[in-house]
Formats: structure tokens, C-alpha cells, sequence
């Protein structure tokens, strides 16, 4: 391996680790507030992806979609929330996940019947831009979708730790008994929780889309990793999930690059279950939120 | 809580995804109603009793959009035809079409195959382009002892396993992937092309490994050197840049991929982003889909794409342009095998001058067609080797030039020179 492939593999690895850590934070925030599973993460992330194509298709600015996607996805999170999460807070896991499971199944087929399986791309302005460093070739797009994603890793830590709003989630995650007994408003606070996990969809959909492609199952490419990303950071911990991601991202690209075969995707696996068989908690520790 | 809950739950919750991923693709609910309501116009209805022809072809689910081509396809066959006079051997019988709904799910494609011979008495099935489903259908066909003639599915293993009622019209696998090098030999004979270390990038699924397994063998024929041997899952993997960074490592002339759309699509993004100086060359599948070039925009014309159809192919006008009238839509390589199919067939009756399972197959066994009016997908012939491959099936060659898609390869069919 000469010293630009393994520059290029560095700079690729770190992008799409990026990429993974928004999509992991959101349903980070989801699971560890609520409690629950959302196995249809990944299809808000669709919801966003064809909200940002029809607006490409409309002959406006794709990242102008993040006006529509949002707002939308914030409220859809609200909303479902309030009439199909919270009902169901107190059923037991399997109902639960048959629930999330199912909603997923409707997304991703609603997707199918409105817009055809069929897969479309976005131009954005930066497609097909690129940046070199020395040898190293960088993608506009992917640059983007990756300062992007710092930025809204970084917003949500900012408001876990230091807002009235996130010491009221975190209230709420550590115990909502407690929380609701000094006077915060659990129901609430679920809502906006969970607002605000799809919410960071919204955000990072216009400008994935642009680097990847729509189709109705695009969610379930980015959701495992998603999940792989939240066991080795260790739940609920927003910090170690961001480091999980660059990880889970290095393991990807230099998988592919020196693994035989097919074999390169394994190593991130390799390295979650490493990581469940000798730090079940994470690499950094489970706080909770 | 999960959180209490510990992380067992997540462990079996992955299990599921990874589950619910490989069955995601054939999810969309299907309309409710019989086989009948899919039987659209196939001309005048003649006194005679007709001969019954299966068609299988996935008509709901993610893969209906290419399931209606092969519908479109065989329909308008048997209504030429039909409207010709029917099988005159069989004193003008009409051919009947009853479509089989396989939804792109082998089991389902088994259990509608198995319902049409034993029940709907069809004397022959014909279609898919699945190969899963043709694989599974075809078992039943052999073991109903039921001539089956496949249409588009490539699976190598189709005609591999010593069946004596399949014959397949279209390319196979290994012969894609033996084509492509044999391509690029004639590229450097012909056109100087210098093209000596070879890289094959391709899913790792049976798709990909079939068409690899070719590619290699011509690569030590042909004499090339196989420079890089990179494969993938289709499904877990979104970030191609690591594999091109390999490629362009690697200094090939020319590379070789395998894809289906969505990491077509992803590889040729990344390998335009790292502008990789090679020819290249994409094989079907993902290449071959008309999305690509939409998606893919003006950089698809640096691709070669090896295709079994192409529609400047001299002497279709005629089908082409009925099928453009009739369906209001393009006829890609889908119809067309499936429109050859159906004349294959009509073919075989005519000569069995039965409706007897037997006589069919053995007639389909000994065809032999010739007349280039008569053949409107890219083959010089149509026979059938003791496999029951058409020995004729060649992949094209095909170039995006200023938009249009261009045969440039074999020389027979091509309508213009390669740029590189």
C-alpha cells in the first residue's frame, strides 16, 4: 500500500464516517430518551432524500430543500410521537418493534407506489467538484455532507449539555418519573425528542442526496451502520458516537482496500462484535443521555 | 428502557434488519385478481382451440417496472402472429398467453409454473429475466417434464445443470464476462488501444462471480494481465472510493465492472471524482438500465456498456416501431427477447404440429433460425446447443455518443466506431 492510497483510504474512510454520524446521532437520541427502536430511521432519511429530488426537480437548489425537509421531519417526529410512540411506551419490546418494523414496511412501500422503485441522482452545484492535496482527491459533495454533519453533531451536543431543553431530555432519559415529579412535562419532552432525532434527517438529507442516489430503500443501506455506530460508542453517548463513527468509517474503507474479496465490509462488524464481546457497553461507556 | 434492557436486544434487533434487508426487494403489494386480468389483446379469437403458452414475468413488486417490458414483449409477438393466421400446422390455432406472476420471488415464480402446467394445461412457459426465479421455475418445468424457454435470465447455472426441457434465447453470465476481454482484445488489434493489465470490479453475488469467472478466463486466453480482482456486496456497501482508490493504485489500462444500479451509480461518481484514467467497461445490469445514463449524465459516454439489445440494431424498425406505437414506449432488450421468444416458440409448434409437451421440446431443441428477418435481437442465429444455449448469444457493445446509444461492437452490428 503506497502513501496515497493509504492518504486516499484515510480521507475517504473519515468522510463516510461522517456521513454515518449524523444519520447514528438521531436515532442515538430517539433510543436513548424514548426508549424505543426506531427501525424506520433510515426511511426519515428517504422522507428527506425525496424531499430534496422533488425540490432538484423543481429547478431549485437541492440544499435549498433543508427549508422543507426540517421543518417537516420535525413535525413528523412530533407528531408520530405523539399518536404512535408514546401509546405504545409501555408495550413490550416486541410489540414495540413489530409496531417500528411495520412503520417501516409502510414508508418504504408508500415510496415505492408514489415514486417508482426506480433510483434517481441530484446534481447539486459541488457535483463532480473536487479539492486536491497533493495526491489526494477530495469530493465537494462529500466534503459538505461532512462539515454538515460535524456541524449538526456538534449543534445537538451543544444543546444536550448546555440548554434548559437538554437538561430536561436528559432528565427525562435518566428517569421520567423523577422528572415529571420536579415538573417537567414528560409528554413533552418526548415530542421534541423525538422531533428533534428526525429533525437531523432533515438537515442531513439535502445534502447526501446529492452523494448518493433516491430509491425507496435507501434508509436500510445507511441504518445498520447506524446501529453498529451507536453499540460501539455506547449508548447515549453522543461523544463516543462520533469517534464510533469515524471508526466504523476507517474500518469500511481500509476493509475494502485490504481485505481480499468481498471480504472488506467485515471489518466493521469484525469490529462491533469485538467491541460487544470486550466493552459490551461501548468503547467510551453507556451514560444514558 | 433499552438502556436497562441491555444491548441483547440490539444484537437481535440487527439480526432482523439484515434479515428484513434481503427480503425488502419484492415487498410491494400485488393486486388482487387472477392471472386473467393480466391477459391483454393478443389479436382475433379464431374457432380453433389455442395453444396455451405460459409467460412468466414479474408483474408486481420492485421489479414490475422491467416486467411489464417483458409482458409488452411477449404480447405483441403473439398478436403478430395471431393476426398472421396463427400456427397453420395446427389449422390456424391462435396462441393463447397466460401471464405468471413470479413478483421476483423464486418461490412465488415456482408455485405460478407449477399452476399453469398442471392446471391452466399450458403446452410451453417461457419468460423471466430473474434469474433466482428462472432457476426455481425451471426445476419445476424439468420435473413436469414442460419445455421452458428463458428469455433474459443469465444464471449460468440455468442450462449448467443437465436439463432436458430448458433452452435459454438470451446471453448467459460467463459469456458477458468473456466478451468484455474478447472486446478489448479486438480493441487493441483494431484500434491500437494498448491494452494490457486488466481490472475486474464486481458484487459478489451470483451475478457478479458469473460474469467474473468469464472475464477471467478470457483474460488468461487472451493473454492479459489480471491486475486487480476487487469484489463487493451490493448490498452493505456505500462508499466505492476506497475500491476505485485501489484501481487507480493499481495503474490498469482498462477495468471491468459487475453492478447492479445503485452501486453502478456509486462507482462510476467515484470514479469520476478521482478521475481514474482507464477504459471501462460495464456489463449489463446496472449498466445496461436506461437510469444509468439518465443518472449519470454526460460522463456516461467514457462508458462501454455490454448489453444483450440495442435498438439501432439493422432490421428491427419494423417491431420497433409497433412496439413504440402500441405501448408508448421505448422497446429495450427486455421486449425484445421476450417478442424473440414467443416467435421462437410459434416456431417450434409449427415444425411439432402438436400441442404436446414432448414434440414442442424437441422441435424447440432442433431449431434453427437463420433468416435475419426473423431474428431482431443482435444474434446471427438462433440453435440451441445440447445445454439448450443459444450457441448465437453475443453480448453488444454499446457507446453513448452525443446522447445516442451506439452499437460499436461486434462489427457486424455496429453503427459506429469507439471513442476512447
Amino acid at each position: 500500500m503506497n502513501l496515497t492510497l493509504f492518504g486516499q483510504t484515510l480521507v475517504s474512510g473519515l468522510l463516510q464516517g461522517g456521513i454515518y454520524a449524523q444519520i447514528a446521532m438521531g436515532l442515538m437520541l430517539g433510543l436513548g430518551v424514548l426508549g424505543i427502536i426506531n427501525f424506520a430511521h433510515g426511511e426519515f432519511l428517504m422522507i428527506a432524500m425525496y424531499v430534496t429530488l422533488i425540490v432538484f426537480r423543481l429547478d431549485i437548489n437541492p440544499y435549498l430543500a433543508i427549508f422543507i425537509s426540517f421543518p417537516l421531519l420535525y413535525f413528523l417526529g412530533v407528531i408520530l410521537a405523539k399518536y404512535l410512540i408514546i401509546p405504545i411506551l409501555d408495550r413490550e419490546t416486541m410489540a414495540q418493534f413489530l409496531i417500528m418494523i411495520g412503520l417501516s414496511l409502510v414508508l418504504m412501500n408508500l415510496a415505492m407506489i408514489i415514486f417508482s422503485p426506480n433510483f434517481y441522482t441530484v446534481k447539486a452545484a459541488l457535483t463532480g467538484k473536487t479539492l486536491k492535496i497533493g495526491e489526494i482527491i477530495i469530493g465537494a459533495n462529500r466534503l459538505l455532507g461532512f462539515a454538515i454533519s460535524i456541524l449538526v453533531t456538534g449543534a445537538l451536543l451543544w444543546m444536550m449539555q448546555k440548554t434548559e431543553l437538554g437538561r430536561n431530555i436528559r432528565a427525562v432519559s435518566q428517569n421520567r418519573y423523577a422528572a415529571s415529579l420536579v415538573g417537567v412535562n414528560v409528554k413533552a419532552i418526548y415530542q421534541i425528542a423525538f422531533g428533534i432525532s428526525l429533525a437531523t434527517l432533515g438537515i442531513s438529507g439535502p445534502f447526501l442526496t446529492p452523494i448518493y442516489y433516491v430509491s425507496p430503500n435507501i434508509g436500510s443501506f445507511f441504518i445498520l451502520f447506524a446501529f453498529a455506530i451507536v453499540i460501539v460508542g455506547g449508548m447515549g453517548n453522543f461523544k463516543g458516537a462520533l469517534v464510533a463513527s469515524f471508526l466504523i468509517g476507517l474500518a469500511d474503507a481500509f476493509g475494502a482496500v485490504l481485505l481480499p474479496g468481498s471480504t472488506g465490509p467485515i471489518l466493521p462488524f469484525i469490529f462491533l462484535i469485538l467491541t460487544l464481546l470486550f466493552k459490551p457497553k461501548g468503547l467510551f461507556g453507556g451514560s444514558g443521555i | 428502557m433499552i438502556n436497562k434492557n441491555g444491548i441483547f436486544k440490539l444484537i437481535i434487533l440487527i439480526t432482523v434488519i439484515a434479515m428484513l434487508g434481503a427480503g425488502l426487494a419484492g415487498c410491494a403489494p400485488k393486486p388482487s385478481g387472477g392471472a386473467d386480468e393480466n391477459n391483454g389483446d393478443q389479436g382475433e379469437v379464431s374457432n380453433v382451440e389455442p395453444v396455451k403458452i405460459g409467460v412468466l414475468a414479474p408483474l408486481t413488486g420492485g421489479l414490475a417496472s422491467i416486467g411489464e417490458q417483458l409482458k409488452n414483449g411477449n404480447e405483441l409477438a403473439a398478436k403478430m402472429i395471431n393476426e398472421n393466421g396463427g400456427i397453420k400446422s395446427l389449422g390456424g390455432a391462435p396462441l393463447e398467453l397466460i401471464f405468471l406472476d413470479g413478483e421476483g420471488r423464486q418461490e412465488v415464480a415456482m408455485g405460478e409454473v407449477e399452476r399453469a402446467i398442471d392446471q391452466e394445461k399450458v403446452s410451453v412457459v417461457t419468460g423471466s429475466f430473474h434469474s433466482p426465479s428462472a432457476m426455481g421455475a425451471t426445476q419445476v418445468a424439468e420435473r413436469l417434464k414442460t419445455p421452458y424457454l428463458i428469455q433474459v435470465a443469465g444464471a449460468d447455472d440455468i442450462t449448467n445443470r443437465g436439463f432436458n426441457y430448458v433452452t435459454r434465447v438470451s446471453v448467459n453470465l460467463f459469456k458477458y464476462g468473456y466478451d468484455a476481454v474478447s472486446y478489448f482484445d479486438w480493441l487493441n488489434k483494431e484500434k491500437d488501444a494498448g491494452i494490457k493489465k486488466i481490472a475486474l470490479i464486481f458484487e459478489d453475488a451470483d451475478f457478479g462471480q458469473s460474469t467474473a469467472k468469464g472475464s477471467k478466463e478470457a483474460i488468461k486466453d487472451l493473454g492479459f494481465e489480471l491486475a486487480l480482482d476487487l469484489s463487493y456486496p451490493a448490498a452493505s456497501t456505500q462508499n466505492m472510493t476506497p475500491y476505485v482508490s485501489k484501481i487507480k493504485a493499481a495503474n490498469v489500462d482498462a477495468v471491468i465492472a459487475t453492478s447492479f444500479i445503485a452501486d453502478a451509480l456509486l462507482l462510476a461518481d467515484s470514479i469520476e471524482e478521482l478521475g481514474l484514467d482507464a477504459i471501462k467497461l460495464g456489463i449489463s445490469g446496472g449498466f445496461a438500465d436506461p437510469l444509468f445514463a439518465e443518472n449519470i449524465g454526460s460522463k456516461v459516454e467514457s462508458w462501454f456498456l455490454a448489453d444483450n439489445f440495442n435498438t439501432d440494431i439493422p432490421g428491427i424498425e419494423e417491431v420497433n416501431n409497433k412496439y413504440s406505437e402500441t405501448y408508448n414506449s421505448k422497446m429495450g432488450g427486455h421486449a425484445a427477447h421476450a417478442y424473440q421468444s414467443i416467435l421462437i416458440i410459434a416456431d417450434a409448434i409449427e415444425r411439432a404440429a402438436s400441442r404436446d409437451r414432448d414434440d414442442i421440446n424437441n422441435a424447440l431443441k432442433e431449431t434453427s433460425i437463420t433468416d435475419s428477418s426473423k431474428i431482431i435481437v443482435p444474434y446471427k442465429a438462433i440453435e440451441f446447443d445440447e445445454k439448450g444455449q443459444n450457441i448465437y448469444a453475443e453480448p453488444v457493445v454499446i457507446q453513448y455518443q452525443d446522447g445516442e446509444r451506439k452499437t460499436v461492437f461486434p462489427s457486424k452490428f455496429a453503427t459506429s466506431e469507439p471513442k476512447f
